[in-house]
């Protein structure tokens, strides 16, 4: 089963000026949830706005689920103003994960701003599970050193890290995908046993080069998508998909759809039709 | 106290007034991840056309104050998918099953009324005759009372169950079609379908929707429907099914006593998938606490002391 109702604010942390955190005591989703998957989140108080706001999960242990939010709009901005004890209207854990791989091998994580909780808690889960830290590239960007919120956490797992921003002010200057074009290019004569398996979230075009630059190899993106409902009944935020039976519906036409909420949010970076 | 929540809608049992609305609840099966579906008074399925639909590109919905638009196009598996794969499912929930039919032209609906009701499980047919975002049938047919009474009369002929004519809301004369409807022979009228609407870009100059034209849901849409389910109700012999913007149980005592005799909840279970339990707790609070034992006596109440 999964869980729909209310949830207490366990503890909220200020991460930078527009970045914060929420712990919420829900031991239905936390004891199920895995990395890659999603809450949807509705304020109890505010009726202006529908939909409930999707926000992937960063952590979940002990019965309490962790996500990280960048205060982007009205609600995130409400969110932000909620402090522990409140209460707030969960419902999850909804989509895809990644998929882990059975035999550990390299693995890049590329991670563009907020689009870094998913990966850093598939990162934790390996790790749990035994993968060699040295295994495992952990490739962050951001836009500038005020927006980071989990560089301390990331370079305490012990995992290769490189981290870029996009005006230099922390680590290297530019976008992520540069370095992980370097580092992809040293693989592409490579065995197939012997090439990395790719992670990407983050903004749309960051995932639409890692998906070209990854081209051949086994690449998952985690896709962000307003979607009205979350749990596969609206259609709403379905997405066009190509070479792929991971689908929804297909018509007459050959035409295929895929749910951002159900299909995904993870899918095959080859299976997106990116416009 | 035991309160009475038990309706009968043209013969169907329902235990409490409490369906899903079309288009809103899939084919049941997503919602059993969080909730018991046994304890619904019935599943409307999600509209089903003779062949699969991809529906309208994305983008096919937004987000607009109080409500939102949809322009989905009637994504669907298609009617022999819904009768191997999805139908299965729905026949096993001890509640109603209601299958919402869609099509392009009168033989269509007949076609599908046909083969739909002569499977077993299924309770009724709710005729989509309002759906605002396809190109062909849908709301076209809805819009006027000729075209309502052509479609409702076609399927009555093969039909084996009983038939609930979904109907529009962007008319002029709300009475003039239920009433064509029910003397084409509808057995239930449930109303309303979506408003027709758009929202547009500023930034970008551009629709905010592929389709351009969605059709409007939620709470900003609630006192038309209720206006049409009282006006409706209070003109046609057959029993009115309400929906528009319920998400609680006030809601829907607003809609029974302006004369519906079961209601659907659609938008409002996107943000809380078991919205259907809570709202029949509500109604049965305010039965309790108004001293009253049969649902069925606040049906069309409204005004008579």
């Amino acid at each position: 089963m999964k869980f729909s109702g209310l949830t207490t604010i366990e503890e909220k942390t200020q991460l930078t000026d527009r970045i914060f955190a929420l712990q919420l005591s829900c031991p239905e989703i936390a004891s199920i949830a895995k990395p890659g998957q999603f809450v949807q989140l509705k304020l109890t108080d505010h009726d202006a706005h529908l939909w409930p706001r999707p926000f992937s999960i960063h952590q979940a242990k002990d019965g309490i689920i962790k996500l990280t939010i960048k205060i982007c709009g009205a609600i995130t901005n409400k969110l932000s103003r909620l402090n522990k004890g409140d209460n707030v209207h969960i419902t999850g854990p909804l989509g895809s994960r990644f998929n882990i791989p059975t035999q550990w091998k390299p693995v890049y994580l590329v991670a563009g701003g907020v689009g870094l909780p998913p990966l850093h808690f598939l990162c934790e889960t390996m790790l749990n599970n035994g993968c060699p830290a040295k295994y495992i590239h952990f490739l962050s960007g951001a836009r500038c050193s005020d927006e980071l919120f989990a560089d301390r956490e990331i370079k305490s797992l012990g995992v290769n890290y490189i981290l870029t921003t996009d005006d230099g002010s922390a680590g290297i200057k530019g976008f992520i995908t540069k370095p992980l074009d370097e580092k992809i290019a040293e693989f592409k004569n490579a065995d197939t046993n012997q090439k990395p398996i790719i992670y990407g979230c983050g903004p749309i075009p960051m995932l639409k080069k890692v998906a070209a630059i990854c081209s051949g190899f086994e690449c998952y993106v985690s896709l962000e998508q307003l979607m009205p409902c979350g749990w596969g009944v609206c259609n709403g935020c379905a997405v066009k998909i190509v070479n792929s039976n991971n689908t929804v519906v297909e018509d007459e036409r050959g035409f295929r759809l895929a749910r951002v909420c159900k299909e995904g949010p993870v899918f095959k970076s080859s299976e997106i039709l990116w416009e | 106290m035991g309160v009475n929540l038990e309706v009968n809608i043209a013969g169907i049992k329902l235990a409490n007034p409490i369906l899903t609305a079309s288009g809103c609840f899939g084919y049941g099966e997503e919602a059993a991840d969080f909730f018991d579906l046994d304890k619904l008074g019935g599943i409307v399925a999600k509209s089903i056309t003779p062949l699969p639909r991809i529906g309208h590109p994305p983008p096919k919905v937004v987000e607009t104050s109080c409500g939102m638009l949809n322009a989905i196009g009637l994504t669907n598996v298609g009617l022999d998918k819904f009768i191997s794969d999805k139908l299965p499912y729905l026949r096993k929930c001890k509640c109603a099953v209601i299958v919402n039919i869609a099509g392009a032209t009168v033989d269509d609906y007949a076609l599908m009324a046909e083969r739909i009701s002569s499977q077993e499980g299924v309770d009724a047919i709710e005729v989509n005759i309002s759906c605002p975002n396809v190109e062909s049938g849908g709301m076209e047919f809805g819009a006027t009372a000729e075209g309502a009474s052509k479609v409702i009369g076609a399927v009555k002929k093969v039909c084996r169950v009983p038939v609930i004519a979904k109907l529009s809301p962007n008319v002029t004369n709300i009475i003039a079609i239920a009433k064509a409807v029910e003397d084409a022979g509808a057995d239930v009228v449930s109303l309303i379908n979506t408003l027709v609407g758009t929202a547009i870009d500023i930034d970008t100059k551009q629709f905010k929707l592929s389709n351009k034209f969605g059709g409007l849901s939620g709470p900003a849409i609630k006192p038309v429907a209720l206006g049409m389910v009282y006006k409706t109700a209070s003109n046609v012999n057959i029993p009115v099914i309400g929906l528009g913007g319920i998400s609680s149980g006030n809601d829907v005592i607003e809609f029974m006593l302006a004369g519906a005799s079961a209601v659907q909840i659609g938008t409002a279970c996107f943000a809380e998938p078991a919205i259907f339990l809570r709202v029949i707790n509500e109604i049965t609070d305010y039965l309790e606490s108004h001293k009253v034992n049969d649902i069925n006596q606040i049906i069309g109440a409204v005004g008579k002391n």
